[in-house]
């Protein structure tokens, strides 16, 4: 009888130990897997911003990259330029968000940006940033913050 | 008795297999378990390396692109030559010319001596680049590669860029050959002004582009040349600037 009782016991006792471990186990690995999948979704995101900065607009005939429309929008305070290309781009390529440029000096004391323009309501947070150098005034530069 | 003594075996046994997994418990409390972070090494390769060393590029390519929109009025300016015209220069105008020879541009060449100069000036970075143009753009292979550091990586690059500047250093050739033929059909000409106003090309004025007017001194006489391709830079101001080249051509035969 003492027997049987013993093997019962150590049976349950296996059974839950395994039971606990594949739970932890399989939380754990469900965790990790989000990580992954978060960082890799801020990767793409950071991919998005080059793309956007990289992208091939016309601006009265000539094709310029889509960072030198906004230097040129900063340097001769031209907004209405600056939001009809975010724009262009945003629809074109699907995108949903919110970019802003800063002067670089006025982002690190989080001031105002100079320009901004959004297709969403809310954005859940920056994405990517990427300083661009002026040509006005040599070393001066502007930061482009994009948020989705 | 021999029932009794299996179980007290059986008993320990439970026992030890028990502390053996709450021992094993503790000790790795704070260690990795079996499961790891899929990709961690790569993704932090991507975002702190990759992203990084794309986003310098962007910047080379930003200054290669201010550095070259300078050198295209610095050149044009001193009719396409760096440093002295070998033809000689006086009052500031570098001459194409000398009795008997024609100084030909090494197009490429200027261009690269123009870029390291201006960008060194703008930048004081000790980059070098082999610059050239490729049609309207200039195209920099980095001497060195650069390098970003990480605890348990480096990544190195080539710097190289390739900038469109929306203009083409070839008009350099046709503006050349034009003066090359109206060298050859005036020089022998007493009435001098007379044959370059009958020759010369309907986009080159004489001394001003904006305030035409013929002067000669000793059969050396000054050209400004509108751009043959109407090739305008845009400014970082917002301007736009039309590229206009000077230069001298000396009509003397001896």
């Amino acid at each position: 009888m003492d027997d049987f009782f013993d093997l019962l016991f150590t049976s349950l006792a296996l059974f839950f130990i395994i039971f606990f471990v594949q739970v932890i186990l399989d939380t754990d690995a469900e965790t990790k897997t989000d990580v992954t999948l978060s960082e890799l979704h801020n990767f793409e995101n950071e991919v998005q911003l080059l793309h956007l900065l990289d992208y091939p607009i016309s601006v009265d005939g000539k094709t310029q990259k889509m960072k030198n429309i906004i230097l040129l929008s900063v340097d001769v305070h031209n907004e209405a330029l600056f939001k009809e290309k975010m724009r262009d781009y945003f629809e074109k390529n699907q995108v949903e968000g919110r970019i802003a440029v800063y002067k670089t000096k006025d982002y690190l004391t989080n001031k105002e940006p100079l320009f901004s323009f959004s297709n969403v309501v809310f954005s859940a947070g920056k994405v990517g940033e990427v300083e661009l150098l002026t040509g006005n005034t040599g070393q001066d530069s502007i930061t482009v913050v994009l948020t989705q | 008795m021999k029932s009794k003594k299996g179980a007290v075996i059986l008993h320990w046994a439970v026992f030890g297999l028990l502390a053996a997994i709450g021992l094993f418990a503790w000790l790795t409390y704070d260690a990795e378990l079996g499961v790891k972070v899929k990709g961690e090494w790569q993704l932090d390769y991507l975002r702190n390396f990759y992203i990084e060393g794309q986003e310098e590029l962007m910047q080379t390519e930003q200054q290669a692109l201010l550095v070259g929109n300078k050198i295209i009025f610095s050149l044009a300016d001193n009719g396409g030559f760096t440093e002295s015209s070998p033809c000689g220069v006086e009052e500031g105008v570098h001459y194409w010319n000398k009795v008997g020879s024609f100084c030909f541009l090494e197009v490429d060449e200027e261009i690269d001596q123009a870029f390291d100069k201006a960008y060194q000036e703008k930048y004081n970075s000790d980059r070098r680049f082999a610059v050239s143009h490729q049609g309207k753009e200039l195209v920099g292979e980095a001497a060195e590669t650069e390098m970003i550091s990480g605890p348990k990586m480096t990544y190195n690059y080539f710097p190289h860029f390739r900038a469109n500047i929306g203009y083409n250093f070839d008009e350099y050739f046709q503006i050349q050959n034009d003066a090359k033929s109206v060298l050859d059909l005036c020089k022998w000409k007493p009435d001098l002004r007379e044959c370059l106003e009958d020759t010369k090309p309907e986009y080159w004025k004489f001394t001003d582009c904006d305030a035409e007017m013929y002067r000669e001194n000793e059969r050396k006489v000054v050209f400004c040349s509108e751009s043959p391709g109407r090739y305008t830079i845009l400014q970082p101001d917002g301007s736009v600037v039309p590229v206009r080249y000077t230069f001298g051509l000396d009509f003397t035969t001896s």
